[in-house]
């Protein structure tokens, strides 16, 4: 019926599955796996770490303070935002601590879209030209790199390299923390939170460091996409995005080391051939009752189902560990 | 068991968009759908009725930008009273920069094309207001409407004529509770819907992140009842009723569909709420796939129509009518919780499953019923934000926290904590724009949520969990 081109999805696919969105969704899943995987902590707020780490940077180079300082306030601020979201909710039980946790989301972006704090986040419009210094210390010569549909400009192969490096360096701290005490002591309070505290060691701790963590990890994300895309606005930062992560994370396999990288690429490997192909069937005239407009809309229809499905068939994803999977009451 | 869940579950999807399907052929077509897919010319679709909504959109289009189909249309239909107000030119800028200007029609209404995407400000050239036409004492005289993509935008002038202005001149005291009472509206149509939220949690124990979907659902369903353009073109009172009916069907589909399956699997309600984020997400972008991006106003009620003057405060003749079908739905879900058997047995099974199941008490078909009931209210409490706020793919997940705000304030699984906590957060957050911008409502609803959670948890009116 439709002249599909199979090829050119695949391509699609794979160019997006390493591009510097994918990086940012394995980054952030990274920092929702120490909570949600390691720590059996349900935060459906995480997108909120990235909107205060993305912020914090955007408005201090926005006001003419040095990259570096800006990437620290926003490392920093994430940290606070998970300290002080942290320390009130830990002791919520699981469905409280997600509404609460996406409470607070939701309150930072309406904050950040209000026409009250323009003057500093921009409102709606929020901020632009945030990454000029960013792209000023690439040390990579100016010009083209890569075959064919992999070729990519000296910016773009630059916030590439910084993205998956972190991603890198980020595993590669989790994978540090996960096989000390500490992380042996976290999967323990995930499992029995009682025998952990009756063993006399500091649960409420021990879920605190872990959401802290967490968050900066997410904060980190938020300053990558940023970078990427050049500018920050109120829109990026949707409830649902928490919820990509979630599938991402779930997808990999949730307390692994590995699981929420290769989710993010498997993720963004499938949307985008999804996407690609479905674009092509519907073309501009539409199908049947879904127009072009609707494609990122199919996306999360996708995206929604694979969630629903993957828990009901498959929580463990694709490298986790069955008996950790289970979510709450073990 | 499995592949049949499997498919059940990925089905799931399609049964919410097959009922629409099934009268969307001419439906989709709607005022704001068709531009904004910017595809399908008006002919192909062929409605059996033409709707004069699209008539009169289409001519003012055509006035304005007949060569570029493709381009976005700032849109308007502008009333004074119940009249339509005509000749008064709508103008358009961007930047400062007039990009067109077009007089609304013998509807009122009103169309300038613009380039694409972006923030523009529009306006109505004063000179051109009728004799006696004014704005509303509070509404703004200019509007920056965001345009996205091809979509059309929707403007909406509040206009009126001198002899209402005069009798609105709104003091401190006299908005204070104008405010009171349109948060009690909200507050009331917030505690239908809590109420089915709070019985699914006292007798499952699931937090259902997909409830706002509930809403949608009703909203959506009356208006491809009721809508003159695209619609069947029903009064909005019988609508409201098939909308109900429809609204438990789909609700009680939840739980046949997806929930019963899981918990005979044995999934921790904590899975089944992530589950129900999944079906949320799902649920809702098919919405948006099959009713459009756009808010569509009901065709009843859409005008402006004259206050009704009480005295202290002059209400909209809709506030009351919600109001009080709100009221009524309220004390009737109270009673019959309180007074029917099978409201009893619902109390008995979320009081102590086991001890009901012991009893005799069938807790499936509880819990069948409880979410028939719940997506019956929630339909209902749809129809009502719909006719207020007008109906849009994300309308329930807009209300979602706000509902969740109301059950815990009221103490999770306690049905009256969650109607006075609806008209607690209704109420609180709508008069919270006294002082705040009125984009902050939502912020101080959340805010009530957070620190319920932070101070007890068991809300006002529950007992403390027996197992934290």
């Amino acid at each position: 019926m439709f002249a599909l081109s199979l090829g050119s999805a695949l391509i699609d696919g794979l160019r997006d599955s390493i591009a510097v969105v994918a990086c940012v969704s394995a980054l952030a899943g990274i920092g929702l796996n120490v909570q949600f995987g390691f720590a059996g902590l349900l935060n459906f707020g995480h997108i909120g770490s990235a909107l205060v780490g993305a912020y914090g940077a955007a408005i201090v180079v926005n006001q003419g303070g040095p990259l570096w300082v800006g990437v620290i306030v926003g490392v920093v601020a994430a940290g606070v935002l998970g300290l002080l979201m942290g320390l009130p909710t830990l002791r919520l039980r699981a469905d409280y601590l997600a509404i609460a946790t996406i409470s607070v989301a939701e309150i930072l972006r309406v904050l950040a879209n209000s026409a009250r704090l323009q003057s500093v986040t921009g409102g709606p419009i929020g901020i632009s030209n945030v990454a000029d210094d960013f792209y000023s210390i690439n040390p990579i010569p100016d010009g083209r790199y890569g075959w064919g549909s992999f070729s990519y400009n000296h910016n773009t192969l630059w916030a590439m390299l910084v993205g998956w490096s972190l991603v890198a360096l980020a595993s590669l701290f989790v994978w540090g923390l996960a096989h000390s005490p500490w992380g042996r002591l976290l999967k323990a309070v995930r499992e029995d939170e009682e025998a952990t505290r009756s063993l006399g060691k500091n649960v409420f701790a021990m879920k605190l460091q872990a959401f802290i963590a967490g968050s900066v990890i997410g904060g980190i994300a938020g300053i990558i996409f940023t970078f990427d895309g050049g500018f920050v606005k109120p829109d990026f930062f949707i409830a649902q995005t928490t919820f990509n992560w979630y599938l991402v994370v779930i997808l990999g396999g949730a307390a692994t080391i590995i699981g929420p990288t290769v989710g993010a690429i498997v993720y963004w490997f499938v949307i985008s051939v999804f996407n690609s192909l479905l674009s092509q069937a519907i073309g501009r005239d539409g199908w049947w009752f879904i127009s072009s407009t609707d494609v990122g809309a199919v996306r999360y229809v996708l995206v929604g189902v694979s969630i629903a499905l993957l828990l009901v068939f498959r929580p463990e994803g694709l490298f986790g560990n069955k008996e950790e999977a289970v979510i709450g009451e073990h | 068991m499995v592949p049949f869940l499997g498919i059940t579950l990925a089905l799931w999807v399609t049964i919410g968009a097959a009922i629409f399907t099934a009268t969307e052929a001419s439906a989709m077509r709607g005022l704001g759908g068709s531009v904004s897919s910017g595809l399908q010319t008006p002919s192909t679709t062929a409605p059996t009725t033409t709707p004069p909504t699209t008539t009169a959109a289409t001519t003012a289009s055509s006035t304005t930008a007949t060569e570029e189909d493709d381009l976005p249309q700032i849109i308007t239909r502008l009333k004074a009273g119940t009249k339509a107000v005509k000749g008064v030119a709508l103008i358009v800028s961007k930047d400062g920069e007039e990009i067109g200007r077009s007089k609304t029609d013998a509807e009122g209404f009103a169309a300038v094309a613009v380039p694409g995407s972006g923030q523009y400000q529009v306006k109505l050239d004063p000179l051109t207001l009728p004799d006696g036409v004014t704005f509303e004492a509070d509404a703004p005289k200019q509007l920056t409407p965001l345009v996205l993509g091809n979509n059309d935008r929707p403007v909406i002038f509040r206009l009126t004529t001198e002899s209402e202005a005069s009798t609105s001149g709104p003091g401190t005291a006299e908005r204070l509770v104008g405010l009171f009472a349109s948060g009690l509206r909200f507050g009331l149509v917030i505690a239908l819907a809590a109420v089915g939220l709070s019985l699914i949690f006292g007798t499952t124990g699931l937090t259902n992140f997909a409830h706002g979907e509930l809403l949608t659902f009703g909203a959506m369903a009356a208006w491809y009842l009721n809508s003159n353009s695209g619609g069947l073109g029903i009064p909005l009172l019988i609508a409201t009723v098939g909308a109900v009916i429809l609204g438990c069907a789909f609700g009680a589909s939840y739980d046949v569909v997806v929930y019963r399956p899981l918990r005979r699997m044995g999934m921790p309600v904590v899975s089944q709420m992530v589950v129900s984020i999944g079906l949320a997400l799902a649920t809702r972008y098919t919405f948006s796939v099959i009713f459009g991006s756009n808010a569509k106003q009901f065709s009843d009620y859409a005008a402006q129509s004259p206050t009704v003057d009480l005295g202290i405060i002059s209400l909209r003749p809709k506030d009351l009518v919600i109001s009080a079908v709100a009221l009524i739905a309220l004390v009737a879900v109270g009673l019959f919780l309180q007074r029917s058997r099978l409201g009893t047995a619902i109390r008995a099974v979320s009081d102590n499953p086991s001890l009901a199941i012991a009893s005799g008490i069938n807790d499936a078909g509880v819990i069948r019923t409880v979410w028939a009931l719940a997506g019956g209210l929630g339909a209902l409490a749809g129809v009502m934000l719909g006719a207020t706020e007008g109906v849009q793919w994300n309308m329930g997940q807009h209300v979602l926290l706000i509902m969740f705000a109301a059950v815990l304030l009221g103490g999770l699984g306690t049905t009256f904590g969650a109607m006075l906590g609806g008209i607690f957060v209704g109420v609180v957050s709508d008069m919270s724009t006294f002082w705040l911008d009125a984009d902050l409502k939502i912020v101080v609803a959340l805010a009530t949520l957070v620190l319920v959670l932070l101070i007890k948890p068991s809300g006002v009116f529950g007992v403390r969990a027996r197992k934290a």
